[in-house]
């Protein structure tokens, strides 16, 4: 349909989704059955090239490390939290709602934030309109930490532009 | 050692998931009980894995390991936000808005 294809981002799209599957593959089978994993992984590079949604984000390792550190940090307190009240005789919690406006734009961004937000301590996100996710918190000063995990999420993807205010 | 440390991991791991079972049956509504369950048990899986992958022998077998808890997570994370959406439109819990 359209008449010249860009192969400048789709290139890249290809080479990532191939490394990508050839590590799994070689993850799962130890190292054997190239005959099957070499083809699958260039089906997918096709598949990568083909449906490639925008240009591929450029890798920040030390964000992604950041971002690790602090999901390992919250899933272990987001744990222990809840433990803790659900292991409490008087069961301490004072469950309501709040809106959080989300500054990130990237779809890949947001879809990290809403994935992780349910992992963190005492929050739970229910739904994104509009750029406001719906999140549920145990106790109201939950929120706090939404920040901290927005701006992790934002480095990794070099969302920040719109964090310049803040 | 690497016994000790694997127990007490697979142990604090365990008591994780009992934990969120009782939030389970404890909490007052769907939405307190996602938070019970999605939490809990991604900590414990977390240890639970963690332990394991300190008896394990190969760098390959550690990086499966890794990988499972990351996509249970994952999947854990995302059922708990559809059920939460869905328990958000359907269920009349419009009163507890504020």
């Amino acid at each position: 349909m359209c008449g010249v294809v860009d192969w400048s981002y789709r290139i890249p799209w290809a080479i990532a989704v191939a490394a990508a599957l050839l590590a799994l593959w070689a993850l799962l089978s130890g190292g054997t059955g190239w005959l099957y994993g070499v083809p699958a992984a260039l089906i997918g590079a096709g598949i990568g090239a083909w449906l490639a949604p925008g240009s591929l984000h450029r890798p920040r390792p030390f964000a992604i490390l950041r971002f690790m550190g602090l999901f390992l940090v919250n899933s272990l307190r987001g744990g222990a939290d809840v433990a803790w009240r659900a292991l409490h005789p008087a069961m301490p919690m004072a469950p309501t709602w709040t809106d959080y406006p989300l500054r990130l734009h990237t779809p890949a961004g947001r879809a990290l934030f809403l994935v992780t937000v349910s992992l963190m301590p005492g929050t739970l996100a229910a739904d994104l309109r509009n750029g406001t996710v719906r999140v549920h918190v145990l106790t109201p000063e939950m929120a706090a930490g939404l920040p901290q995990l927005e701006q992790a999420v934002a480095s990794i993807f070099g969302d920040e532009t719109r964090e310049a205010g803040t | 050692m690497t016994h000790w440390m694997a127990a007490l991991l697979i142990t604090a791991g365990l008591v994780f998931f009992l934990a969120g079972t009782v939030g389970l049956l404890r909490f007052p509504d769907a939405f307190t009980r996602l938070h019970a369950l999605t939490k809990a048990d991604n900590t414990g899986l977390g240890l639970l894995a963690a332990g394991v992958a300190v008896l394990a022998l190969t760098w390959q077998l550690v990086l499966l390991i890794a990988l499972t808890w990351l996509l249970a997570a994952m999947a854990s994370s995302i059922a708990c936000h559809l059920v939460a959406r869905h328990g958000l439109h359907h269920d009349n819990h419009e009163e507890t808005r504020e």
